[in-house]
């Protein structure tokens, strides 16, 4: 027997596409002029869009539940969580490390934040001691400024303190 | 023509043209090479650096990129039974069974031998049917493009194992984020929720960047370093009876990626399928495949290249890109101003009939590239992910930060990144996300000229021969879980038999 966590989670996927497709349907509709068939406005093609969501949502869902929560299970769990193992502590660190290249790029410059944000990202991987940190921190820092701002250009200041 | 296939010509074999796609081949193939990065995370993570160059030599570069990472794949599939992509692996049911009797090298050089074929038919078919596409795509209108967007689109379902809902879904969610921004025909903000930084749409580099390269990252970051052997260039010489037995399902494998290649959504993965299945069933001895056979990898290999080279044909030509990869490609073009379609190889016959000849310059590159480094791609398989994917964010970021220099972009990438994070946790592929999000803007465009042109006459969609024959497909596409199905069975009873 399948417990009320595995309905939830097996409804889940296609309860999603319902719901992206009910609020697209309803901010298109409420926000954007749809125009006519003759001159379709902005919304046209997003309304149509939400509409086809919507729609795609009522019959995955309805499928789900006509089919039954064992039947559902037996779909070879086509619909089941992936088993990639996805951990938080990394998920956190890289999040932390884009926030913080895009808080130092233009109040530092490029070296500072590269050299931070791959420390930063580093310090996710298990078995990485500080020093190893640092010193890959250093070496994406000079690969990268050696690249974008030298070799191709890219204009952002290396450095903003000198 | 001739004169526009010598433009081309000069700008693939001039020494910038040489040494941007010998770069791109070569970033290509590192990237590809580690193992989990399939070829379109490789492809968004490397985007950026071709922004800076001129539109010929930026599409040479990211050519080179494409075939690059889609080889390096299948040298991790081969030694490290670890397919990148579902075409990848096709390649590791021979190759890494050989690899495990010691002859990796050998399945390496067979590997290259064969992509080198099945890329160079796939060239002499482009150079030959490009032209001529073009041409009848001249007489195609704005009813037909919005048919074969679609189909596009629906082809797009078949990329991915994922229920076809979830890709219908991740398609059409992949348009709504195509179409935010301020519309260009009445000047209505879309999708902005107030924020300014939305008002110019987003950028397809944050899409591909976050859906594709953080949630690549965020998912393999602790993956440990594999035991390799140590192979020379000694190892991979194969005998000439192996080479014999290669060269016919190395033809047949490249008239079957010739025939899919071009078609949307089907690509080299579709193709490498069928030319495993017809390579076993032409076999005496069935039994060898899966072990270790020559014709299960040469044959899937050629097809697999001829495929990637002719399914340039359609992004080239008509400007409707079969795959991910493609749709990058093809964003390229616009990027640089450049409209893909008809009047490409002729009007910019450097860039269209450049990037064409530069495939020859990719394919001999990979030769040489693939069989006196072995040694190298071996040793970046024993560096651990730790220490890469922290130098790859890095270039995830500054290649997002790069477009606009716009720190909005950063955050959005972010955002885009737990999008990709959570679709993959749930199933969701991000392929058609990427294609709906490249079409969605040039699908409304042809879907509003339509009505329009019509006096919103919905007949005038399926008023030409090409339009009904789109939407045939269509239907046929959304019967294709039903073949797949029969078609598994039928498969079943022949290993069964066997």
């Amino acid at each position: 027997m399948m417990s009320n966590t595995s309905q939830v989670s097996s409804l889940g996927p296609p309860g999603a596409i319902l719901a992206i497709g009910v609020l697209t349907t309803g901010y298109t509709w409420l926000k954007l002029p749809t125009g006519s068939f003759d001159n379709p406005g902005p919304g046209g093609l997003p309304l149509l869009v939400g509409l086809f969501l919507t729609g795609l949502g009522i019959v995955t869902t309805g499928e789900k539940l006509w089919r039954g929560v064992l039947s559902a299970l037996a779909l070879e769990g086509q619909d089941a969580p992936s088993a990639e193992h996805i951990s938080l502590k990394t998920f956190t660190l890289v999040v932390a490390s884009v926030c913080a290249f895009a808080a130092l790029i233009e109040w530092a410059g490029f070296f500072p934040a590269a050299f931070i944000q791959v420390l930063i990202a580093s310090r996710s991987a298990s078995g990485l001691s500080w020093a190893k940190s640092i010193g890959l921190s250093v070496f994406g820092a000079v690969l990268t400024c050696l690249l974008f701002p030298i070799a191709l250009s890219v204009s952002v200041p290396i450095l903003t303190f000198f | 023509m001739a004169d526009n296939i010598l433009a081309g010509l000069a700008v693939a074999l001039s020494l910038k043209g040489v040494l941007y796609c010998a770069l791109g081949v070569l970033m290509g193939m590192v990237v590809g090479v580690l193992p989990g990065i399939g070829a379109l995370a490789a492809i968004s993570i490397l985007f950026p650096l071709t922004f800076h160059l001129d539109p010929a030599h930026s599409l040479i570069l990211l050519a080179g990129i494409y075939y690059g990472t889609t080889y390096g794949g299948k040298i991790t599939a081969i030694l490290l039974n670890v397919p990148g992509e579902t075409d990848a692996a096709v390649i590791c049911m021979d190759g890494f069974p050989m690899a495990q009797k010691g002859q990796a090298g050998i399945a390496l050089f067979l590997t290259t031998v064969a992509a080198f074929a099945g890329g160079a038919i796939g060239i002499i078919l482009t150079i030959a049917l490009a032209p001529h596409i073009s041409e009848a795509a001249l007489a195609i209108g704005s009813p037909e493009y919005v048919a074969l967007f679609v189909l596009g689109m629906f082809a797009a379902t078949t990329m991915s194992d994922s229920p076809v809902s979830h890709s219908l879904a991740m398609a059409a969610i992949g348009i709504l984020l195509g179409l935010v921004g301020i519309d260009l025909n009445e000047g209505v903000e879309r999708f902005t929720f107030g924020f300014n930084s939305l008002r110019d749409g987003i950028s397809l580099v944050v899409v591909a960047m976050g859906a594709f390269g953080i949630s690549e990252i965020v998912t393999s970051y602790n993956a440990k370093p594999f035991a390799l052997q140590r192979l020379a260039v000694r190892d991979m010489l194969p005998s000439t009876a192996q080479l014999k037995q290669t060269i016919m399902p190395i033809l047949r494998g490249a008239s079957i990626g010739a025939f899919f290649g071009p078609l949307p959504g089907s690509g080299s993965t579709i193709s490498t399928m069928v030319a495993y299945g017809v390579e076993r069933n032409v076999a005496k001895d069935k039994s060898r495949f899966g072990k270790g056979a020559v014709e299960g990898l040469a044959g899937p290999e050629a097809a697999s290249n001829c495929s990637n080279i002719t399914s340039f044909i359609p992004t080239l030509t008509l400007g409707i890109p079969g795959s991910a990869s493609m749709a990058l490609i093809l964003s390229l073009l616009i990027a640089h101003g450049i409209t893909p379609g008809p009047r490409l190889m002729m009007d910019h016959p450097e860039v269209g009939w450049g990037l064409v000849m530069s495939f020859w310059v990719g394919n001999i590159l990979l030769v040489l590239l693939n069989i006196p480094l072995i040694g190298i791609w071996v040793r970046l398989l024993r560096i651990p992910v730790s220490y890469l994917y922290p130098v790859i964010l890095l270039f995830i970021c500054i290649g997002t930060y790069a477009v606009d220099l716009s720190k909005s972009d950063l955050l959005l990438v972010v955002l885009t990144g737990i999008l990709g994070i959570v679709a993959r946790r749930y199933n969701f592929p991000l392929g058609p996300m990427l294609l709906g999000f490249v079409l969605g803007p040039m699908l409304e465009e042809h879907f509003r000229r339509t009505l329009t042109m019509s006096s919103g006459d919905f007949g005038a969609f399926v008023s030409s021969g090409i339009s009904i024959g789109a939407y045939t497909a269509v239907v046929l596409i959304c019967l294709l879980p039903l073949m797949t199905t029969l078609g598994r069975k039928v498969m079943k009873q022949l290993l069964g038999a066997t």
